[in-house]
């Protein structure tokens, strides 16, 4: 890696969070690229070559280049995909698949490149169950869940665990008369089950009597805990109703997160967890991409700094402490 | 299904500013909105992808090129 060379960040246009994280790391004389998959390859380019040496190269924007070989960091954010709308189906899908694996391939195997995070690695992650499985893994309380596609065991796990909620496991692009829609996220019965359940994967889960919910947000080695108090069972359904405070996590729990994110090689992660009336944290879900930087304001946490500090890859000593956030004991 | 929270967008249109980076919005008359008046990212729910999918990355096990959301459900 290089200390004078780029940090690329990957993303769409309206990234508000990737606009403070580039703007800070533009304070500090960091120089960065930023492009989307969405931009190839009418403006985004890239010629890599890969010899016994091993990966050199050159990627352009219309605005910057960065030598392969000399890339800092990598922030993978929200790209928008790529899209080939010239293309009949076929081929769109062919030159995507190309774009993906030569384009995708080449940004994920750059030299001593430090990735936040990886973006295979944020694809493991982001399997529900693998996610709970390694939750459980590291040490965390993870509600008892069941994935299926029989509807006998999905009343049989409900019967035994109620209250039990239904999760998608996935939420991908689905719209009605144009609006984005998702399943929300509710109570079941024994009752609602019938046999639409056989028609694909479901996710059950005991639902957590819950007296709070907690994000952590891991920047690095830096660790945010803040408690979340609302009346609503999904906390991202209202921003408006939520109260924001810094907690100490229970003990256990730090080194639990750390070993959940060593699991997946990743080095940032927003981990969500119900409180239980006996103080216990249960671990929901942890999202390798998810947002942070609206609890700054909120908790007056220097998330951004430790963000810039780690895409910068400043050394541990040289960096500012604005106060708060936990810095993690180093696992060895 | 139902539909996502509302979260309005408050702008008509962003562009990359060269020089820093950083997206440049403008309000329908073609203006350029100041920092933080076109909304920032707290929830989830801007139509763009987040990891595995169609993101350039290639797939960590889906192989799948779906288009998501970005938004979480939980508890």
């Amino acid at each position: 890696m290089s200390d004078l060379g780029p940090v690329l960040v990957v993303t769409n246009l309206d990234d508000p969070t990737a606009d403070v994280v580039i703007s800070e790391l533009h304070d500090r004389g960091v120089p960065v690229v930023r492009f989307d998959s969405g931009d190839f390859p009418h403006a985004l380019s890239v010629t890599a070559t890969i010899t016994s040496n091993g990966v050199g190269g050159t990627l352009s924007t219309p605005s910057r280049a960065a030598d392969l070989t000399q890339v800092r960091s990598l922030y993978y954010r929200r790209p928008s995909g790529f899209t080939f709308p010239h293309l009949d189906e076929q081929d769109a899908r062919f030159a995507v698949a190309q774009a993906r694996y030569g384009l995708g391939g080449v940004l994920a195997s750059l030299p001593g490149c430090l990735y936040v995070n990886h973006p295979h690695r944020i694809g493991d992650a982001e399997f529900k169950p693998s996610g709970l499985a390694a939750a459980a893994a590291a040490g965390f309380h993870v509600p008892p869940t069941v994935i299926t596609s029989d509807p006998d065991a999905a009343r049989s796990f409900i019967k035994q665990h109620a209250p039990v909620i239904y999760k998608p496991l996935s939420a991908p692009l689905y719209r009605i008369d144009g609006v984005s829609c998702t399943v929300e996220v509710a109570e079941v019965a024994a009752d609602d089950i019938d046999e639409a359940v056989s028609g694909t994967a479901h996710l059950f889960q005991q639902r957590i009597e819950k007296t709070a919910d907690v994000r952590v947000t891991i920047i690095g080695d830096r660790v945010f805990p803040v408690r979340i108090d609302s009346d609503l069972l999904d906390w991202r359904t209202d921003y408006s109703r939520l109260r924001y405070s810094v907690v100490s996590p229970p003990p256990g729990i730090v080194d639990a997160l750390h070993a959940y994110l060593a699991r997946f090689g990743l080095v940032f992660g927003a981990f969500d967890f119900a409180i239980d009336r006996e103080g216990q944290w249960w671990f929901l879900e942890c999202n390798p991409s998810g947002q942070w930087y609206w609890l700054e304001p909120e908790t007056g946490s220097p998330m951004l700094e430790a963000m810039a500090d780690l895409l910068e890859r400043k050394p541990p000593q040289r960096r500012g402490r604005g106060g708060g956030g936990m810095r993690a004991r180093r696992r060895r | 299904m139902a539909p996502y929270p509302a979260m309005a967008s408050g702008y008509a249109r962003v562009e990359l500013d060269r020089t820093t980076q950083t997206g440049r919005y403008f309000d329908a008359d073609g203006h350029v909105l100041e920092v933080g008046k076109h909304g920032t990212s707290s929830g989830t729910n801007p139509a763009t992808n987040t990891g595995n999918p169609s993101d350039g990355s290639g797939g960590g096990g889906s192989g799948g090129g779906d288009q998501d959301t970005g938004n979480d459900t939980d508890q």
